[in-house]
C-alpha cells in the first residue's frame, strides 16, 4: 500500500509586498520557502507550526487554491500525475478538498445549507434529480450527527461545531481522496472539539481518506497524524513518525515547541528558556532561520542553511546532525 | 419543511422592516417619495393646466384658497377670487389685483385643457380646477413670465427630476457592478488599470465635463432624446464611485473561506461572482444606490439650471429654478423658488430612507447566537 | 460560608450576583445567582465556554457592563459594595485598585500615542507624581516585565511592538498603579505556545513577588491548572463546581468538569484511543430550561435534573459542586 498521493517539489510561495500607485514590488513575504514533502496514501500527515510559519499557505498550495511561485504540487490519481496548479478535470479537482478554520466564514451566509452543499454535486452532474441529491445529502448529514431538515436552514442558525460538521459534509460529498484540514477545531468550544476530532477519525476510516492536518497544537497533531512535520518560517525543520517525534525530538525547535506544551496532567516546570520570538517572514535570517533563537547555534548555522537530511529514520534540517558541522 | 424556511425568510424581512419603520425620518421619507412618484406618474392629471399653455396672467402671485367669503360667510366648497387687470398709471405695466367680487369654487374632475393620460388616451379631465372661462386662475404656485401655471410646471418637471435619478442609477449600477466585481475578483493588472482609469475619470472637474458631454447632444434632438442623453451623461460619470465600493466589497468577500470552498468544487469564476459574491454585497449596493439618487437629481438640476440639460419645452425642477437666477427676480417673484423646495424635499427623503436602509442591513442589528 | 470570614479575609466577594441582558428576543439570564469570594494573594481561575458568562462576570467587577444589562446582588471589594458607588468613586477604583489584562492587547492601546505617554497618563491621573517620576516608574515596570531597552521602548508606538511584547506591556500597564486585584481575560489565547509559556512565566513571577489577587479567565484547563489556586467552572451563567486545582482538575465531581478534563487530547493520548466527548453543543442562553443547565448534554442525568436546579453543596472542605447525581451518591 505504499502509494504516493501528494508530492510537493521544491515548493515556494512568495507574496509580493507592493507600494506606490503603480504597486511596485518592494519585497516578498516568503510564506513557503522551498518545501519537499511526500504524502503517502492512508498515511495522515500533521503539519505543526506557530503563526507565520506558512502552514496554512502550504495547505492552500497543496489543494491548488494558491499558485506556487516556484516548484510544483503533484497529485497521483489512478496512477497518473497531475499538477495541482493547472486546470484539472472536475472529477480530479473535487477529489482534493479542504476544511477551513473559521466555521463562520466557510459557509455562504446567504445560502441555505442545501444550496451550499448541492453546488459541487451539480457541477459534477452525477445525480439524475434534485430528489436524489436531497436524499444523498440528507444521509450524509445524518452520518455526521446532524438532522435531515437542517438542509433547509441558513448558516446563522448553527453553532460553530455544527457548521464545521456541515463543512465536513460538503467535503466528503465530493468523494475526495485527500482532505487538507486547516485547524478545523481550534475555534470550537473545548467540549465540542473532541466530538469533531472523533468524527474526523470515523469518516477517515469509512471513506478511505488521507488527511493533511494543519494545527498549532502538537497534542492534536499527534492524535490526528501518523507523521508530523514541523514548520518554521516557511520551511520544514523536522518530519518523523508522530510517536518518535514526540518522544525523541531532534531539531531544537521541535524540542522548544514540546517544552512549551501546557497540559492538565503535566507537572509545571518553570523553564526560563531564552526562547525569543520568531522573526518576520520578510526578513529571514541568513543561514539557519532558527539560529537567533537556538540554544545550540554554531558558527556554521550563520553561513549555511541546513538541508533536510535523514537521521535515525527522521528527516531533520539541523547542522547538529549534519556532517558539515565538523568541516571548517 | 418548505413552510418552515419560508417563515424564516419572512422574519428576516420583517426584522428589517421593523428597523425601517422605527425611524420616523425614514417613514416620512418613504411616504414623501411614494407621493412624489405618484405625482409624477399622474402629473398631467393632477395639474389643473397644461404646463406649456400660456395665460394672460403674467407673474401672477400664488392664488390663496379661501373658505370664508368676503362678507364673512363660510363656503363648504373652497373657492378662489377672480383677478382684475389694471394698467399701472405710472409704469404702464399690467398689474393683477384680487377681485373679491368674483368667486370661483374649486371643482374636482373638471374638464379643462386636453392632454394624453399616461400616453394612452386623450382626455381633458383634471383632478381639480375652476371654471375655464373664469376671470382668473387657480395658480397655487403663481405663474411665470408667460403666464404658465407654476404648480403644473413643477409637477410635470418632477417627471424629469425624479426619474433621472432612478434611471441614471440603474445604468451606472449596471456598469459599476460589472466593472467593480470583475476588477475586485480578477485583481492583478486588470484591477490596476481599471482603478487608475477610475481615478483619472474622478479627477476631471465635473462642470467642464458636463459642458463637453452635453455639447455632444445635438440641439436638433427632440426633448425626450435629450432627456435620455442627459441620463446617459450622468450615468457615464456616476458609475465610478460605485464601482470602487463594489470592488472593495468584492475584495473582502473573496477572501472568505466559502469562496475557496466553491473554487475547490470546481465552480467557474462567473458563477462564483454571481452566486456567492453579489448576493453578499447586494444589501450594501441597495443602500449605496439609494444614497446616490440625490446626487443624480442634484446633478440634473445643476445641468438644467446652467442650460446644459433639459431644454424647453420639456421642463425640470432645475430648469424652473433658472427663472429665479437674478436677485431682482427673487425679490419680485419669490414663488419662483418653489421648485427648489421640491428638490430639497426629494433629496432629503432619499437620504433619510438610505440611512435607515443602512441601519436595517447593518449586521450588528441582528443579534448573533 | 460564614459571614465573619467574608468580612475579614476576602478582598472580593460576589454575593448572589445575577445579571440579565435585555434584548429584542427577550431577557437573557447571563449570570444566575453566583456567589464566590477571593482572598488576598489568591488567584482564582474562571473556566468556561461560549456563553458561560466568564467575561460578563469580569466586566461586572469593573462595572463596565453594557447599558442593556441589569445587575442585582452585591459585589464587595475591600468591604465596600462597588455597585453602590458613584461613577466618580468607581473611577478611583477602576484602573487603580482593580485593573484588567485583555485578550487582544493591540486593541487595548491607543495607536496614536507612545507607550510612554499612555503609561504616564495613567500614573498622572491616579497618583500625585511628576512627569519625570512617571517616566522612571514606567521604565522600571517595563524592565520588570522583561522588555529589553525600556528607555528606547518608552518612546515607541504600540505597533512597533511584537505580539508577545505588547502582551507584556499590557501586563506592565495593569500592574503600574500597584492594584490589589488584576483580572486577566484570556491573556494567552491566540498566542503561540512558546510565547504563551513566556507570558505565563511572567505572571507566575508576579504572583510570587507581590500579594496581588488575580482572576484568571480562560477556557484552557491546562493553563488554569498551572496558574490558579482555586477554580470555578462556569456553564451558561451558573457555577457548576468550585474547588482547588487538585479538587477540580484531578478529582472532578460534576459530569461537565469530568467531561472537559477527559476530552482534551494530550501528548500521551494514543491514536487508537477514542476521545471522550460531551454530547451536543453548548445551547444558547435563550434555550435553557428551568432545571440544571447542563441537563441537555449530561450523560448521567436523572428526572429531577430537568425541573429543579441543583444548588452548590460541599463534598470535601472547600470543594463544591451543583449536581443532583453527585448529591444522590453522597447521601445514599
Amino acid at each position: 500500500m505504499n502509494e504516493e498521493l501528494i508530492i510537493a517539489d521544491n515548493l515556494k510561495v512568495y507574496f509580493p509586498i507592493r507600494r506606490g500607485i503603480f504597486l511596485q514590488t518592494i519585497g516578498y513575504v516568503k510564506a513557503v520557502d522551498g518545501i519537499n514533502l511526500t504524502v503517502m496514501k492512508n498515511q495522515d500527515l500533521s503539519i505543526v507550526g506557530e503563526s507565520g510559519s506558512g502552514k496554512t499557505t502550504l495547505g492552500k498550495a497543496i489543494v491548488g487554491l494558491i499558485r506556487p511561485t516556484k516548484g510544483n504540487v503533484f497529485y497521483m490519481f489512478n496512477n497518473k500525475n497531475f499538477d495541482m496548479s493547472q486546470n484539472l478535470p472536475i472529477e480530479i479537482r473535487q477529489s482534493v478538498q479542504m476544511i477551513f478554520q473559521d466555521p463562520f466564514s466557510s459557509l455562504n451566509p446567504r445560502l441555505k445549507i442545501i444550496d451550499t452543499l448541492k453546488e459541487a454535486l451539480e457541477i459534477r452532474n452525477i445525480f439524475k434529480s434534485r430528489n436524489d441529491i436531497i436524499d444523498y445529502l440528507g444521509d450524509l448529514l445524518q452520518k455526521v450527527g446532524l438532522k435531515r431538515e437542517y438542509l433547509y436552514r441558513y448558516p446563522h442558525e448553527f453553532s460553530g461545531g455544527q457548521r464545521q460538521r456541515i463543512s465536513i459534509v460538503r467535503a466528503i460529498s465530493m468523494k475526495p481522496k485527500v482532505i487538507v484540514l486547516d485547524e478545523p477545531t481550534s475555534s470550537l468550544d473545548v467540549s465540542v472539539q473532541s466530538q469533531v476530532l472523533n468524527l474526523l477519525q470515523d469518516i477517515k476510516r469509512e471513506y478511505d481518506l488521507t488527511y493533511i492536518f494543519i494545527t498549532h497544537n502538537i497534542s492534536v497533531a499527534k492524535y490526528m497524524g501518523q507523521k508530523i512535520a514541523v514548520m518554521y518560517l516557511g520551511k520544514i525543520v523536522e518530519i518523523n513518525e508522530a510517536d518518535n517525534l514526540i518522544n525523541a525530538p531532534l531539531h531544537p525547535y521541535t524540542k522548544l515547541l514540546l517544552s512549551a506544551v501546557i497540559e492538565v496532567q503535566s507537572e509545571h516546570v518553570e523553564k526560563e528558556l531564552k526562547i525569543g520570538e520568531p522573526p518576520s517572514p520578510v526578513n529571514i535570517p541568513s543561514g539557519c532561520r532558527f539560529r537567533n533563537r537556538c540554544p545550540f547555534a554554531m558558527e556554521i548555522c550563520e553561513r549555511t542553511e541546513p538541508e533536510l537530511i535523514e537521521h535515525e529514520n527522521a528527516l531533520v534540517a539541523c547542522h547538529l546532525y549534519s556532517d558539515l558541522k565538523n568541516k571548517p | 419543511m418548505k413552510k418552515k424556511d419560508n417563515s424564516k425568510e419572512v422574519t428576516d424581512f420583517q426584522r428589517m422592516l421593523k428597523v425601517l419603520l422605527k425611524n420616523p425620518f425614514s417613514v416620512a421619507g418613504m411616504i414623501i417619495l411614494v407621493i412624489m412618484y405618484l405625482m409624477t406618474l399622474f402629473a398631467q392629471f393632477i395639474s389643473p393646466y397644461n404646463f406649456t399653455d400660456m395665460h394672460k396672467y403674467l407673474y401672477l402671485p400664488p392664488t390663496p384658497i379661501h373658505w370664508i367669503g368676503p362678507n364673512g360667510n363660510f363656503h363648504i366648497i373652497p373657492f378662489v377670487y377672480g383677478v382684475k387687470e389694471e394698467r399701472n398709471p405710472i409704469t404702464y405695466a399690467m398689474e393683477f389685483t384680487v377681485d373679491k367680487s368674483e368667486i370661483y369654487p374649486i371643482h374636482f374632475f373638471v374638464r379643462g385643457e386636453s392632454y394624453e393620460f399616461l400616453g394612452l388616451f386623450k382626455t381633458n379631465v383634471h383632478l381639480f380646477g375652476i371654471n375655464p372661462n373664469a376671470h382668473g386662475m387657480i395658480a397655487l404656485f403663481g405663474t411665470d413670465r408667460y403666464g404658465r401655471d407654476l404648480f403644473s410646471r413643477t409637477i410635470v418637471g418632477g417627471q424629469v427630476s425624479m426619474t433621472v435619478g432612478l434611471l441614471g442609477i440603474a445604468i451606472s449600477f449596471a456598469i459599476g457592478i460589472i466593472i467593480g466585481s470583475l476588477s475586485g475578483y480578477i485583481g492583478g493588472t486588470f484591477d490596476l488599470i481599471i482603478q487608475r482609469f477610475i481615478e483619472i475619470l474622478m479627477s476631471f472637474p465635473t462642470l467642464p465635463l458636463w459642458l463637453a458631454l452635453s455639447m455632444i447632444i445635438p440641439p436638433s434632438w427632440p426633448s425626450t432624446w435629450v432627456y435620455f442623453g442627459i441620463v446617459t451623461v450622468l450615468s457615464l460619470l456616476g458609475w465610478t464611485g460605485l464601482a470602487r465600493v463594489i470592488r472593495g466589497m468584492t475584495l473582502s468577500i473573496k477572501e472568505k473561506d466559502f469562496i475557496s470552498a466553491a473554487k475547490l468544487s470546481g465552480q467557474t469564476r462567473l458563477k462564483i461572482i454571481i452566486h456567492h459574491i453579489l448576493p453578499n454585497i447586494m444589501s450594501y449596493i441597495i443602500v449605496v444606490a439609494t444614497l446616490s439618487v440625490p446626487g443624480m437629481i442634484l446633478a440634473e438640476s445643476a445641468m438644467s439650471f446652467l442650460g446644459l440639460g433639459i431644454k424647453p419645452p420639456m421642463t425640470s425642477w432645475g430648469l424652473l429654478l433658472s427663472d429665479a437666477e437674478s436677485l431682482e427676480s427673487i425679490e419680485l417673484h419669490p414663488w419662483f423658488l418653489i421648485p427648489g423646495l421640491f428638490i430639497i424635499i426629494a433629496v432629503l427623503s432619499f437620504v433619510f430612507v438610505g440611512d435607515a436602509l443602512r441601519d436595517a442591513f447593518d449586521p450588528y442589528q441582528y443579534e448573533r447566537k | 460560608m460564614k459571614e465573619s470570614k467574608v468580612l475579614n479575609l476576602a478582598l472580593l466577594t460576589m454575593k448572589n450576583v445575577t445579571i440579565t441582558f435585555k434584548t429584542s428576543r427577550g431577557d437573557l439570564l447571563a449570570i444566575d445567582d453566583i456567589y464566590f469570594e477571593l482572598n488576598k494573594g489568591e488567584t482564582l481561575g474562571l473556566v468556561g465556554e461560549t456563553g458561560s458568562g466568564k467575561t460578563v462576570t469580569s466586566l461586572s467587577i469593573m462595572r463596565l457592563l453594557p447599558f442593556n444589562a441589569k445587575i442585582s446582588g452585591e459585589i464587595f471589594f475591600d468591604k465596600t459594595d462597588i455597585l453602590k458607588l458613584s461613577e466618580n468613586e468607581m473611577d478611583e477604583i477602576r484602573g487603580k485598585k482593580i485593573s484588567m489584562i485583555f485578550q487582544e492587547p493591540m486593541t487595548a492601546f491607543d495607536p496614536l500615542f507612545t507607550i510612554g505617554q499612555q503609561f504616564s497618563e495613567v500614573l498622572l491621573k491616579h497618583e500625585n507624581v511628576s512627569k519625570e517620576e512617571a517616566r522612571q516608574r514606567t521604565i522600571k515596570m517595563l524592565k520588570f516585565v522583561g522588555i529589553p531597552e525600556p528607555e528606547q521602548r518608552f518612546n515607541q508606538y504600540p505597533h512597533e511592538y511584537s505580539g508577545g511584547m505588547i502582551q507584556r506591556v499590557m501586563i506592565a500597564l495593569a500592574l503600574l498603579t500597584n492594584p490589589e486585584l488584576v483580572i486577566a481575560d484570556e491573556p494567552t489565547t491566540g498566542l503561540d505556545v512558546t510565547i504563551q509559556m513566556q507570558i505565563l512565566n511572567l505572571m507566575k513571577k508576579i504572583q510570587k513577588t507581590s500579594n496581588l489577587s488575580m482572576i484568571f479567565i480562560t477556557h484552557d484547563l491546562g493553563v488554569i491548572s498551572k496558574m490558579a489556586n482555586k477554580i470555578i467552572v462556569l456553564y451558561l451563567g451558573k457555577i457548576l463546581e468550585i474547588g482547588t486545582v487538585a479538587d477540580v482538575i484531578f478529582s472532578p465531581i460534576h459530569p461537565y468538569t469530568k467531561g472537559l478534563v477527559s476530552s482534551i487530547p494530550t501528548l500521551r493520548t494514543n491514536k487508537s484511543e477514542r476521545l471522550y466527548s460531551i454530547p451536543g453543543n453548548v445551547p444558547s442562553l435563550n434555550e435553557i430550561g428551568k432545571g440544571c443547565r447542563f441537563y441537555s448534554r449530561c450523560p448521567v442525568r436523572m428526572d429531577i435534573c430537568k425541573d429543579k436546579t441543583p444548588q452548590l453543596s460541599e463534598y470535601n472542605s472547600g470543594h463544591f459542586a451543583a449536581c443532583w447525581v453527585a448529591n444522590k451518591n453522597k447521601v445514599g
